[in-house]
């Protein structure tokens, strides 16, 4: 018994060191030539008909503008049958996110669109993408590695935009805030919070009560959140929430503590079809509206660009990559049924 | 040649891996490239070093969920001291004795208040999470930072010389190790003697909380381990780094033959099963499932292995008792004969 024990054993870990020495040899080999490789032809002649393949790696599928993003990058390629795109998701997860990378550079696609978990985690493989010529384009969370492209909707402007649209609605200076922001681990990437201080430091048109930094963004966080700061402060005029469904979570919160709503402004960030239909039932007052179809649309003919001219990031040097900031737009009761009609969500929920 | 039920075991789980190998190789041209074996075994590595320590609370007869977050606060304060520029022994001497001192309070807490595994570890795992992060790196406002770690003796661990990752060349030593200490020493004699019947043990002079509380120190140390690694493969450490992997280890050593209630499997049959939980989750992306179906078939996969496993047990105990029968008969039979014998005489 113990010798077939051991004979088991033995066996396995010869099979794993066998496997791994036939890695080692390709895998050195691998990256000595791709790094060698140039692009100074296209990697793909999309438009001469060649087989392209591209993957998409969202912070998850649940994500809730994920498939509109795949809507407009799916339309960007419609009239290129020769371009296959396959999704991915990594359940929020950085850990599975590299996986999924990884899975990407062994297939050999030639494009990965990244919506990044983490700024930092995810340059290794990235750097390793590019060095094998993949073009790697990240969508609103970024990473600081190099890297082909970077596509986002503002997130500065858009709180600064707000802030000073939102100063003309209350007329006054020291209007009471409160600021529902992201978790303290996104707040990096996600600078609406940071837009609206500046704006108020630099007219004084808000008296910023607290930053009041959410664990996750979502309806019934936004809906604890703003409960507790509504029984902290009696005095609010302004909730800004750098998240629709927290903007939602608030508005519910204000009715629930019987508080009157005409005199507190509530805004959000997104555009989602709920805080879309919110604004049109007078039940939030605004939101910075963008449309992430765009978003997906820009990554698409982006990379459709530099897969034809052959350009990756790494090829560029390590402190470029393309920055592109779509804006946003201010939507408030005034101009949301226009901004429902034009926009890409699934609005099939409500009724317009 | 006569096969051990433990060896059956592993068989079993090698013979799973064999096919589902085969079905992936053949279906998808990518899974056979050298780089995706690499790659299998790095994953398989991180979810290993975490399996090597886990089977040794579950074959004592315990169970630790609380190893997402030992790994969480361990590789956040690994990164911090490797941003510090310190050198990777001091780095990964410091983050084993973090994980050790996790997994030491876990035994702790259970055996001094009598407290049940399963709630406590799920406790500690938060936190240790919450650790983790108030030991993260924060600007002045509060807002965490994202911390690259360029300490180049450190990022070494991260790395592969000729293929080989550091990572997996550890996992396959401390495998060695576990599985030496579990089946040739008196520790892991006592270990196993936990796990089958905690009381008798006790009476037959194991110190039964002594030994809880060290098997779950192992398992600490190894989540350590198992961190340090990933940390330096990622060169950042972030809060939710880990997060899953307590579950994730349980259910590859439950793949790999170790038994949820105690007593059975080993640190090989762990190392078989998380190979085998990669593989599910490898395949499953050169198929490129709809993320519901993905959770379905690694569910249902999971769920067939242990199935198989308890069928197999239930097998063997039949065998085990028709044996037991047939020998009382025999005997019986024996016994009838020589008492006619004598009755004749």
């Amino acid at each position: 018994m113990k010798t077939s024990k051991l004979f088991a054993t033995v066996l396995v870990i010869v099979l794993a060191l066998c496997l791994l020495v036939g890695c080692g040899s390709s895998g050195s080999g691998s990256a000595a030539e791709t790094k060698a490789e140039t692009h100074d032809k296209p990697i793909i002649d999309i438009n001469g008909g060649a087989a392209c393949k591209m993957a998409y790696i969202p912070m998850g599928a649940g994500q809730e503008d994920f498939p509109v993003i795949l809507k407009g990058m799916q339309e960007a390629i419609a009239l290129y049958p020769n371009i296959t795109l396959d999704t991915y998701d990594a359940g929020f997860n950085p850990s599975n996110q590299i996986d999924l990378m990884n899975e990407c550079i062994t297939q050999g696609v030639n494009v990965i669109f990244l919506n990044a978990m983490d700024a930092t985690a995810l340059n290794s493989t990235i750097a390793e993408a590019e060095e094998t010529g993949i073009v790697v384009i990240t969508i609103n969370n970024g990473a600081s590695g190099a890297h082909t492209a970077h596509i986002q909707n503002t997130t500065y402007d858009a709180g600064y935009d707000a802030a000073k649209y939102i100063a003309g609605i209350t007329g006054k200076t020291g209007a009471k805030t409160v600021i529902l922001d992201v978790p303290a681990e996104l707040k990096l990437a996600c600078l609406m919070g940071q837009g609206f201080e500046d704006y108020s430091k630099e007219t004084g048109a808000f008296e910023i009560l607290e930053d009041y930094a959410q664990t996750i963004t979502s309806i019934e966080v936004g809906y604890q959140a703003a409960s507790e700061v509504l029984t902290k402060y009696k005095d609010i005029d302004v909730l800004y929430c750098v998240n629709d469904n927290t903007a939602i979570g608030a508005a519910q919160a204000i009715d629930a503590a019987g508080r009157e709503k005409a005199g507190i402004i509530i805004w959000g960030y997104s555009g989602t079809p709920g805080a879309l239909d919110a604004i049109a039932q007078n039940k939030i007052t605004g939101t910075s509206y963008s449309d992430p179809f765009y978003e997906g649309y820009a990554a698409m003919v982006s990379a459709m660009n530099f897969v034809q001219l052959g350009v990756v990031g790494a090829k560029l040097g390590n402190d470029f990559y393309a920055n592109v900031m779509l804006p946003t737009k201010n939507v408030t009761a005034d101009n949301v049924l226009e901004t429902i009609r034009s926009a890409h969500w699934d609005m099939s929920a409500y009724n317009y | 040649m006569k096969i051990s039920q433990k060896f059956t075991r592993k068989l079993i789980t090698l013979g799973l891996i064999v096919i589902l190998s085969a079905i992936f190789a053949l279906s998808a041209p990518s899974f056979l490239k050298l780089r995706n074996i690499q790659e299998i075994l790095r994953v398989s590595a991180y979810t290993g070093i975490i399996c090597v320590g886990v089977s040794f609370v579950l074959i004592g007869g315990g169970i630790d969920l609380s190893s997402g977050g030992i790994i969480c606060f361990s590789g956040i304060v690994a990164c911090r001291l490797a941003c510090l520029g310190l050198p990777w022994p001091v780095v990964l001497l410091v983050a084993v004795v973090i994980g050790a001192a996790c997994g030491f309070f876990n035994g702790w807490v259970i055996t001094r208040f009598y407290l049940n595994d399963f709630i406590t570890t799920l406790a500690t795992g938060f936190v240790f999470t919450g650790f983790g992060l108030l030991t993260i790196l924060k600007d002045e406002s509060g807002t965490l930072m994202s911390q690259e770690i360029k300490n180049k003796g450190f990022l070494l661990l991260g790395k592969h010389i000729s293929g080989f990752y550091y990572i997996v060349i550890v996992w396959v030593v401390l495998t060695l190790i576990a599985w030496f200490i579990q089946t040739r020493t008196r520790y892991g004699l006592h270990t196993y003697a936990m796990g089958s019947n905690s009381k008798s043990s006790e009476m037959s002079g194991v110190n039964v909380r002594r030994m809880k509380i060290s098997t779950f120190t192992i398992c600490g140390a190894c989540c350590a381990v198992a961190a340090v690694f990933t940390v330096a493969y990622q060169t950042t450490a972030y809060l939710s780094l880990g997060s899953g992997m307590g579950f994730n280890a349980v259910a590859a050593c439950v793949v790999g033959g170790v038994m949820l209630g105690g007593g059975k499997g080993d640190a090989v049959g762990a190392f078989l099963g998380a190979i085998f939980m990669t593989l599910v989750n490898n395949g499953m992306y050169k198929y490129g499932l709809d993320t519901s179906w993905q959770y379905v078939f690694q569910g249902a996969v999971i769920l067939i292995a242990i199935m198989s496993d308890a069928g197999f047990a239930a097998f063997t105990a039949r065998r085990l008792k028709a044996l037991a029968e047939k020998a009382n008969a025999e005997e019986a039979l024996l016994e009838a004969q020589a008492r006619a014998k004598g009755g004749n005489a």
